[in-house]
């Protein structure tokens, strides 16, 4: 009898454990984001990449699929570190989110800014943000930056311009 | 004993009722289930219609403008409103009093900078700004004019995004832009994988179609308003052959979309009571068995097809030149018998001149009677059926005269001669093979492609040769298809597009279908030359290390900027679809597969809704490798109801399809794709291999369940 109410006790405390690790895991989800008067920045997800490996695929005169593999590398010593971003405006007026004001900032200071085409990421199955200047609207996809093999292995921060101020968030 | 017996009975019985019970399940279609976890797992198809989508997008584009205030000085730019141009620019500033505005976009040199003038004295202001250069910082000035006399000059400086990276090659090979025809050169790709672009003089990029579905493989045209019309993003069949046109200007804002269930593909023209004449398909071009030899007329008020001319029934079907447009596929269910490529109106007889390349053959025909006037081509192959043909053939006279083979683009010269019996013609002559049979077949490394005018005397039925460019360059400049070649009203010169220039290590070889498959590559030329055969302007294209096609299929030179195609405010106007959609019937000789088997793959281009249209554009695979032939359905299964459509099945697994949900039952649908590829290149034979696979998305109709 003893028995069965202690497993019954630890049934239930286990339970309510798995229950409250649910709910954690759920918040530890929630974005951490950039938050200016116009807009709201967040990392969807990122990763590095000495890399990009790309088929693409298109399709001619007569319905035939024609399909060219493509290799996209970065400079020697660095590598390809891709954002995907969620840029949203989320008051109307005239602020501008501007590539140039979007910077990765690696643990000793050194700032590094968008490649400036990368393009290639279309063609890599990865919806490509759009390299001009945003003005309004929800704004999703990837942009690539070229940092130094050294600095992608400690912390990295997103650092955004935005209405005169400097917004950081930590990539992680 | 018995024991033994009555276990081996109970396992018998029971595999029975098992195999029963999986047999009543198979059946009722319990295992293709459209189960509530099924469909939650499947994406809901998305709203998409580009008229709704510009409409808000103007809106928003107004409510954040009306935020701040926005004089001459500090205007509100937006780059690329529509997401269609992304070298062009919409800016929103309001002045004091009413003005016109002066736009100045800086080149690289006198010749490039591009200048126009908003003449409409206003208060507020939606100026366009065109021709810009791709990854810079645009130097563009805007000038206020107003009425007293006095102006006020603003600078701005616009930064537009690097082209992208598998954007074709063009190298300038000459200009002479003090004796070019003005304007910039509208260069048209045809595959999807291209770009159609704008060049300026010194053959840099001012503008291009960002969107790859559009104006692909057909004319772009400069209507009488101003505006240019191309297809829009509607297939019906092989990726040329659109059911939709769209109605635009260089912003990338679409004022009207017609829709032609018939599908256009090559050309297009505007008639001079605005309706456009289109070269086209039967209605029912699946049931017909044959495809592109239909030319339309749609009434530009309705959008509906008013006229359709079938050349099946003027021409003959089974004359067979020697040609290498088609992949070599017996027993094909849908035969391209005649291509048609161009279309237009001879203005002083209201008769049209029809372009079949496959043909080798230019056709001026009666559109009220369908009685053939002459023809123009080679006179071989009159034999049999076609010898009724013959007495329509225009007999060619003097010395230096050749034929044109697998033309492109009949284009009406102005009156040279003052005589009404004589009509001037200009033509692409691709020059295919040269021959109307094998045997006597110019080899791709001997032949050329030439622009050439033709005088024809009506009266005599005669042809005469008038003036050529391009043979003398030889085969560096041969282009077994695609091409244009067009009059350029200012300076008289002539704008040629040696427009698909298939090479296999340099050298010109013939195999469209390798071209189109990517083996082969496909380079083009485009040249300016005057009559008296000076090369003003000439731009190569070249492939990239992302694709192997840089083709050019037609090329024209326009206005940079046309007042016509602006006269509008944001927010005002919504733009409006005509015409009439051609949706899928219903499959009646085939169910809905009642297992899924999923050796078939299925990706898509385009899946989306237009309220209750669902348009679709996808492609079929078997084991992960495509198929030359094969065919695809679409099947809509709820708890309740099941739909079986065939689609519109192209070369390589392509399919297209337009559902008219509006006849469905309301539920919620799991889309799947069943289909069947075929070993070898042989319609009806050839060993059949089927599948059936979720499409990942599902369509929500009606108040759900």
């Amino acid at each position: 009898m003893f028995k069965s109410k202690a497993w019954g006790r630890t049934t239930c405390l286990l339970f309510l454990l798995v229950f409250l690790w649910g709910c954690g895991s759920e918040d530890a989800e929630k974005k951490e984001g950039i938050s200016s008067f116009f807009w709201d920045v967040h990392i969807e997800r990122w990763e590095t990449t000495p890399l990009l490996k790309s088929t693409q695929s298109s399709v001619q005169y007569n319905g035939v699929v024609q399909t060219v593999q493509h290799e996209q590398t970065p400079s020697e010593g660095m590598v390809f570190l891709l954002l995907d971003l969620v840029v949203e405006k989320k008051q109307a007026g005239a602020s501008v989110f501007s590539w140039g004001d979007v910077f990765v900032e690696d643990s000793e200071g050194h700032r590094f800014s968008r490649h400036p085409n990368d393009s290639f990421l279309d063609s890599s199955d990865r919806q490509r943000m759009k390299g001009t200047s945003l003005n309004f609207g929800k704004n999703e996809g990837f942009v690539c930056f070229e940092i130094p093999e050294g600095s992608a292995k400690g912390s990295l921060r997103l650092v955004v311009l935005l209405e005169q101020q400097e917004h950081s968030l930590e990539i992680k | 004993m018995k024991r033994k017996l009555w276990i081996a009975a109970f396992v018998v019985l029971g595999i029975v009722l098992v195999v029963v019970a999986g047999g009543v399940a198979v059946r009722n279609g319990f295992l293709v289930r459209a189960s509530a976890f099924r469909l939650s797992e499947l994406e809901e198809v998305p709203e998409f219609d580009i008229l709704a989508w510009q409409f808000s997008r103007e809106k928003e584009i107004l409510a954040n403008f009306q935020v701040d205030a926005h004089g001459l000085e500090n205007p509100f730019v937006v780059l690329d409103p529509y997401e269609m141009n992304p070298l062009a620019a919409l800016l929103l500033f309001d002045t004091q009093t009413p003005c016109s505005v002066e736009v100045r976009v800086g080149g690289k040199d006198a010749v490039s900078e591009i200048s126009y003038t908003l003449h409409q004295q206003l208060l507020h202001h939606e100026v366009p700004v065109l021709g810009l250069y791709p990854g810079k910082e645009n130097r563009v000035s805007l000038t206020a004019h107003f009425s007293d006399g006095a102006s006020q000059t603003t600078f701005l400086s616009i930064a537009t995004d690097a082209l992208p990276v598998d954007f074709q090659v063009y190298s300038l090979v000459e200009s002479q832009p003090a004796k070019m025809e003005p304007g910039l050169t509208l260069m048209i790709a045809c595959f999807s994988h291209s770009y159609t672009c704008l060049l300026d003089a010194n053959g840099d990029v001012r503008g291009y179609l960002s969107r790859k579905d559009m104006a692909h493989g057909t004319s772009i045209v400069l209507l009488q308003n101003g505006r240019f019309l191309s297809t829009g993003d509607e297939y019906r069949q092989i990726p040329y052959n659109m059911t939709s046109l769209w109605e635009w200007n260089w912003l990338g804002k679409v004022f009207q979309e017609y829709e032609v269930p018939h599908a256009v593909h090559h050309d297009v023209n505007e008639l001079p009571n605005g309706d456009f004449l289109a070269v086209s398909n039967h209605r029912d071009m699946f049931q017909t068995g044959t495809r592109e030899d239909v030319v339309v007329v749609v009434d530009r008020a309705t959008g509906m097809v008013e006229k359709e001319i079938d050349f099946r029934n003027i021409l003959v079907e089974t004359r067979e030149p020697y040609h290498h447009f088609h992949p070599d596929v017996r027993n094909t269910p849908n035969i391209d018998w005649m291509h048609t490529n161009g279309a237009i109106l001879d203005s002083h007889d209201g008769t049209y001149i029809v372009s079949s390349p496959t043909q080798s053959m230019v056709v001026k025909v009666d559109p009220e009677t369908s009685q053939i006037v002459w023809i123009l081509g080679p006179h071989e192959g009159y034999d049999g059926e076609s010898a009724q043909l013959e007495p329509f053939l225009l007999s060619p006279v003097g010395e230096e005269f050749e034929w044109a083979w697998c033309q492109h683009e009949p284009m009406i010269m102005p009156d040279a001669d003052g005589n009404p019996d004589t009509l001037d013609l200009l033509l692409f002559d691709n020059g295919q093979s040269r021959s109307f049979s094998k045997d006597g077949a110019v080899l791709p490394e001997h032949n050329y492609s030439r622009a050439v005018v033709f005088r024809i005397d009506e009266k005599n039925r005669t042809v005469e040769q008038l003036w050529e460019y391009g043979k003398e360059r030889g085969s560096e400049l041969y282009s077994t298809f695609l091409g244009d070649a067009d009059y350029l009203p200012c300076t008289s010169n002539r704008l040629i597009a040696f427009g698909g220039q298939l090479r296999s290590e340099g050298k010109p070889v013939d195999e469209i279908f390798s071209g189109v498959m990517g083996t082969t590559v496909t380079r083009s030329r485009v040249v300016e030359v005057t009559e008296k055969g000076e090369v003003v302007f000439e731009v190569a294209v070249q492939e990239n290390a992302f694709s192997s096609s840089a083709e050019t299929y037609q090329v024209e030179r326009i206005p940079v900027f046309s007042a016509g195609s602006f006269g509008y405010s944001l927010g005002e106007v919504r733009g409006e679809r005509v015409g009439e959609s051609k949706f899928l019937s219903p499959a009646t000789s085939v169910s809905a597969p009642l297992l899924f088997r999923n050796k078939l793959g299925v990706c898509f281009h385009d899946m989306h809704r237009e309220g209750d249209k669902l348009v679709v554009d996808g492609a079929i695979s078997y084991e992960g490798k495509t198929y030359l032939l094969g065919r695809a359905f679409l099947v809509f299964r709820s708890e309740k109801n099941v739909y079986v459509f065939e689609a519109n099945t192209s070369l390589n697994g392509r399919f297209f399809a337009s559902v008219n949900l509006s006849d469905f039952e309301p539920g919620e649908y799991m889309i799947s794709i069943a289909g069947a590829v075929r070993e070898g290149n042989d319609a009806l034979n050839g060993e059949m291999k089927k599948g059936h696979v979720l499409s990942g998305y599902r369509v929500t109709l009606g108040s759900g369940e």
